[in-house]
């Protein structure tokens, strides 16, 4: 059922793209991958005995893994696995309009309220088997502990083994080989459960392919920072955090190679992604997942743009083929989510002063202890470098508490604010 | 020889009176007020009034409610999930998954063949879909209580309300009536929306209703409106006893006559 | 408080409290029972544990004894939204962070399981073990001295002895012959957790040599508690009050902050070897929700059954603060667990304080009336 809802995703995409080449813009194609990736996770409707990669009764798609957010996914897609993080899944279905049945089906079982709305929604849609069947699943400690209890509910659910990365907070030598050391004890028990070891010319290739994405991530975040921006609300929404399930792959290059040439060609023909740009805005970790008329309102009403958001950011390095546990460690333990809020401040802050920022918006998802807990930290950080933000306290997931016009209130109020100041 | 219980609630006190035989003789609903003592004064003298007894007739008193540690001459203090439970049971013996509704809480209790409290959950931390939320929405509807049980007639389903927070869905109806939605369909979404709310607390005990038999008490089950949106959510018959609102009361009762013999 | 003695705040109980005092510090728990106003909602967020948010409601109105360094654990979100908001508020402090693993090797006491070691489970043991290094070296800078291994043995045995008396009475207590309730077996805890082992282990010898082994006098229905953090001795007034004797606890302001001492074992030699004794024995104590098996999830459960079971209780309250994910998250599968072996089980939210337990009044006199 849910194969064929991504089936129809797809075909609606393709054939839009046929029909009209030239109005091709990057977000379709990005919305194709995020659908061919949902096809994959959904292509078997149910359990199977036996996830093996080779011999008779091998899969097509490859075995499937339910994974914390900070999993080295380039690694499983050299592996063949079929992955994501789980918190994918809550966003699609909060975006597809389908998320509040299994909202409740969740709080119906005892998970609470108080709790994120993506971890519910994925509890909730493993209990009506809606969530794709994991052969096995990996947990990451980062980048917070309800993801990290949701992923031992999961294993449990399913009855499937769990691997857990530790990800440690502090990027000393120590801790980078520390969580190599896991990673590659990853590797061996993904190995097991597939039948075939990692083939080390497909992982060369592989972050060959993450290292090109990566390259192209840069330039596209680069662009994004000429006053007018090329860049405009919908267009990187999620963008980063669902690159990073296809890094290793073509699909991630066509997808920020795309994205890349339509900036590059934007500033070359002297348009920008919201027309007469006015207020420069930076988006802090969450998008409300689910159909919201915030972004469009604030684009045509008071010509903001959100040009930036805080994990649209490259905080790593290009994977050293050579010692490539090392580098994905490195990566895991730098994004803006692990370790003390200082450090995201400091990043919030640099950000702010690359892109010129006006203003920073925070959409506080309620559950959220690890970013929404770091909400007045934040704010008095930003402040500190004359950057004011607007806290919206919102679930990015559960549609059924959108409060829509108490929202456009202080989203009103601010902008009004910020144009003053101009 | 006569059995007294009373129920001390925060919006109401009920009493009702019982003999030896747990026949009831007189029952009682007074608003409690500010002061819950002459709440309780007045609750009791009025049972006695129509039972035609006085107080030295009655053997035993046993108090429930939040308000149950303030009547003195009690034989016991027990909380209303046991008396309603056991009130239940006497007026619908076959009764296994009990909702009551009152005017600010609201609570779900699993009994056992033996009249016995099994699990039980409240809420008692918010007004939502309790008799005082209804209120609210019967005032922003324009129409009073009674009449708001009978208007979602017709309805055909469509509108579902966002907020459950008391005061916000007050604000949400207000939209929805200058929207020009019509009466019908807002009570049908409040009802509903009460009813998701309170099926969440009908499957902290009871996961799977299948074979149960489940009744309802509490002011709000004078509201035929909630009890069919709880029925097509639960998909059962909700039984509703004559007098929901002192149920408790009766229970106490009962208590009383059982634990002084 | 003692002048004399210099003092080290923390939080959590997998802080290595033996290696605060090898150091010439008296390690002080900030529990969060004040009556600072409430300003770290703003700060922070309004919508994270009351446990740590009363802690930085002290911090924020200096309702502190002075401190001469802060030891935080990385255990959970909030914990370590704590640690950020410590530093910003008061940025003289000397503050430390532990990085804590999540999985833990195989479990003591009821509910233990039969399998060895995991080889995963001894990577979290190395890894703490080289925090505490780190954080002995840093408790070495903030007091000017390196701990001494006559110091260190000293810490170790201190608190193994503090374990050994306070189970001593806590047995006395269970079996409901101690005679003093609930409340006073909390203040103990607070107590032991608030000064220094040698004042402690003064007042527990003391307790014990008055102590007159008394007929059972508790007339409440056996339950057994657990949860996180219930440090209000009147709490467990209330619940007598309401009929229920808690006989045992699983909190982290209870037992627990000493489970880890029960052993110490012969041949400690040298530093390493403590700091991975006390790494092992705190990850192997009885966890907190954060801390799991991957190997057994949710396996939180069969323990606490089995813990309660061992008690020969009639029920079980679970307690914990509002807005805690890792308990949040394992309540659905405790209360599944102990369904299915039809051990009564009520579960409260509470903030830390007797306000909200007085409002759980009536729900424990129904659990008390069911049971009875």
């Amino acid at each position: 059922m849910i194969s064929q809802y991504f089936d129809s995703l797809i075909s609606g995409i393709e054939a839009k793209i046929k029909e009209d080449p030239k109005a091709f813009h990057p977000r379709k194609k990005y919305t194709l991958e995020v659908a061919r990736l949902g096809k994959r996770l959904y292509a078997r409707e149910g359990p199977i005995a036996s996830p093996m990669l080779q011999g008779p009764g091998a899969l097509p798609t490859g075995p499937i893994a339910l994974c914390g957010v900070t999993t080295p996914f380039d690694l499983l897609n050299a592996m063949g696995v079929t992955s994501c993080f789980v918190e994918f899944i809550g966003a699609l279905l909060a975006s597809s309009g389908t998320v509040a049945p299994f909202l409740e089906k969740a709080e119906h079982s005892g998970y609470a309220s108080d709790s994120c709305g993506y971890h519910r929604a994925v509890l909730g849609a493993s209990q009506e088997g809606l969530m794709p069947h994991p052969d096995f699943l990996i947990a990451t400690s980062c980048p917070c502990s309800g993801g990290l209890a949701t992923m031992e509910n999961l294993a449990h659910h399913y009855k499937k083994d769990l691997f857990l990365l530790h990800i440690p907070q502090d990027l000393s030598k120590k801790n980078v080989d520390y969580l190599a050391r896991q990673i590659m004890e990853m590797e061996t028990f993904v190995t097991r459960h597939t039948g075939r070891p990692l083939d080390p010319d497909r992982l060369l290739k592989v972050i060959e392919k993450t290292n090109q994405a990566r390259e192209l991530m840069v330039e596209i975040y680069h662009l994004a920072q000429h006053i007018p921006s090329p860049n405009s609300g919908k267009e990187l929404g999620n963008f980063a955090i669902v690159m990073a399930l296809l890094l290793g792959t073509d699909a991630a290059i066509d997808v920020t190679r795309a994205y890349r040439d339509e900036f590059a060609a934007r500033l070359h023909a002297g348009s920008s992604g919201v027309p007469q740009e006015r207020l420069r805005l930076m988006w802090i970790q969450n998008r409300i997942q689910f159909k919201n008329s915030i972004i469009p309102d604030l684009e045509k009403n008071y010509q903001a743009s959100v040009i930036v958001d805080e994990l649209n950011s490259m905080t790593w390095d290009p994977i050293d083929p050579h010692d490539p546990y090392v580098g994905f460690a490195e990566r895991a333990i730098s994004i803006p989510f692990n370790g003390g809020v200082e450090r995201r401040v400091q990043h919030l802050k640099k950000l702010a002063q690359d892109y010129k920022i006006d203003g920073a918006i925070n959409p506080c998802h309620w559950g959220c202890r690890q970013g929404t807990g770091a909400r007045g930290l934040i704010e008095e950080g930003l402040k500190e470098i004359g950057v004011p933000v607007l806290n919206l306290e919102v679930d990015c997931v559960d549609t059924r508490n959108y409060a829509e016009g108490q929202l456009k209130t202080r989203l009103g109020a601010f902008f009004e604010m910020l144009h003053s100041r101009h | 020889m006569y059995y007294l219980g009373i129920d001390i609630g925060s919006l109401s006190c009920d009493a009702v009176l019982i003999d030896h035989e747990n026949k009831i003789m007189a029952s009682s609903v007074v608003p409690t007020g500010a002061q819950n003592r002459i709440a309780i004064e007045r609750a009791t003298q009025e049972v006695f009034k129509t039972a035609h007894i006085t107080p030295k007739d009655v053997k035993a008193t046993v108090s429930t409610g939040y308000g149950r540690d303030r009547v003195e001459e009690r034989l016991a203090a027990v909380t209303e999930i046991t008396c309603h439970a056991r009130g239940i049971r006497h007026l619908l013996p076959k009764t296994n998954v009990l909702i009551d509704i009152g005017g600010q809480d609201s609570k779900t209790i699993r009994i056992d063949d033996n009249s016995l409290v099994v699990d039980f959950a409240m809420n008692d931390k918010c007004a939502a879909g309790t008799g005082r939320f209804l209120e609210a929405m019967a005032r922003a509807l324009q129409v009073d209580i009674e009449e708001l049980a009978k208007l979602d007639h017709g309805a055909s389903g469509h509108v579902t309300l966002s907020s459950m927070c008391t005061v916000f869905a007050e604000s949400e109806v207000v939209s929805l009536i200058a929207d020009g939605i019509s009466p019908h369909e807002i009570v049908h979404g409040l009802n509903r929306a009460i009813a998701t709310r309170i099926l969440g607390l009908v499957h902290r005990v009871a996961p799977s209703i299948n074979g149960l038999s489940v009744a309802m008490s509490g002011g709000v089950a004078h509201n035929s409106g909630v009890i069919r949106a709880l029925s097509e959510g639960l998909n059962c018959e909700i039984l509703v006893p004559p007098r929901p609102d002192t149920v408790g009361a009766l229970g106490a009762a009962l208590i009383a006559r059982e634990r002084d013999s | 408080m003692d002048k004399t003695q210099k003092y080290i705040g923390w939080a959590c109980t997998y802080t290595p409290l033996p290696l605060i005092e090898a150091s010439g510090f008296t390690p002080y728990r900030l529990l969060p029972t004040t009556q600072a106003p409430d300003r770290s909602g703003h700060k922070l967020h309004d919508n994270l544990c009351p446990h740590i948010k009363k802690i930085l409601d002290r911090a924020l109105d200096n309702d502190l004894p002075p401190l001469a360094g802060i030891v935080f654990v990385n255990s959970c979100d909030a914990m370590h939204r704590l640690a950020d908001a410590w530093n910003q508020v008061r940025p003289h402090d000397n503050t430390i962070l532990i990085d804590l693993p999540i999985a833990s090797p195989m479990l003591q006491g009821p509910g233990a399981l039969s399998t060895g070691p995991i080889a995963n489970d001894e990577k979290s043991v190395d890894f703490l073990s080289q925090e505490f290094s780190k954080l002995s070296q840093t408790l070495a800078e903030w007091s000017g001295e390196t701990p001494t291994k006559a110091a260190t043995q000293e810490g170790l045995s201190h608190y193994h002895e503090i374990y050994n008396l306070l189970d001593e009475i806590k047995n006395h207590h269970i079996k409901g012959t101690l005679n003093k309730g609930g409340a006073f077996m909390q203040d103990l805890y607070n107590q032991a957790a608030t000064q220094s082992s040698t004042q402690t282990l003064e007042s527990l010898k003391k307790c014990l040599a008055s102590f007159q082994e008394t007929p059972s006098l508790h007339k409440g229905i056996p339950l057994f508690l657990f949860g996180n953090v219930l440090p209000d001795p009147e709490a467990f007034s209330l619940f007598e009050s309401c009929g229920a004797y808690i006989v045992a606890d699983n909190l982290c302001t209870g037992f627990r902050q000493f489970a880890a001492y029960d052993k110490i074992p012969p041949g400690l030699n040298n530093d390493q070897d403590v700091f991975a004794f006390l790494a092992r024995s705190l990850l192997m104590r009885t966890p907190c929700a954060r801390t799991f098996d991957p190997q057994k999830p949710l396996y939180i459960a069969d323990q606490l059954l089995a813990e309660a079971r061992s008690y020969g209780v009639r029920g079980a309250i679970g307690h914990t603060v509002k807005f805690c994910d890792p308990y949040l998250a394992r309540l659905p599968i405790i209360r599944e667990v102990f369904k299915k072996a039809k051990m009564p089980l009520l579960l409260l939210e509470g903030d830390c304080t007797l306000r909200s337990m007085g409002q759980h009044r009536t729900r424990i006199e129904a659990f008390v009336e069911m049971l009875g």
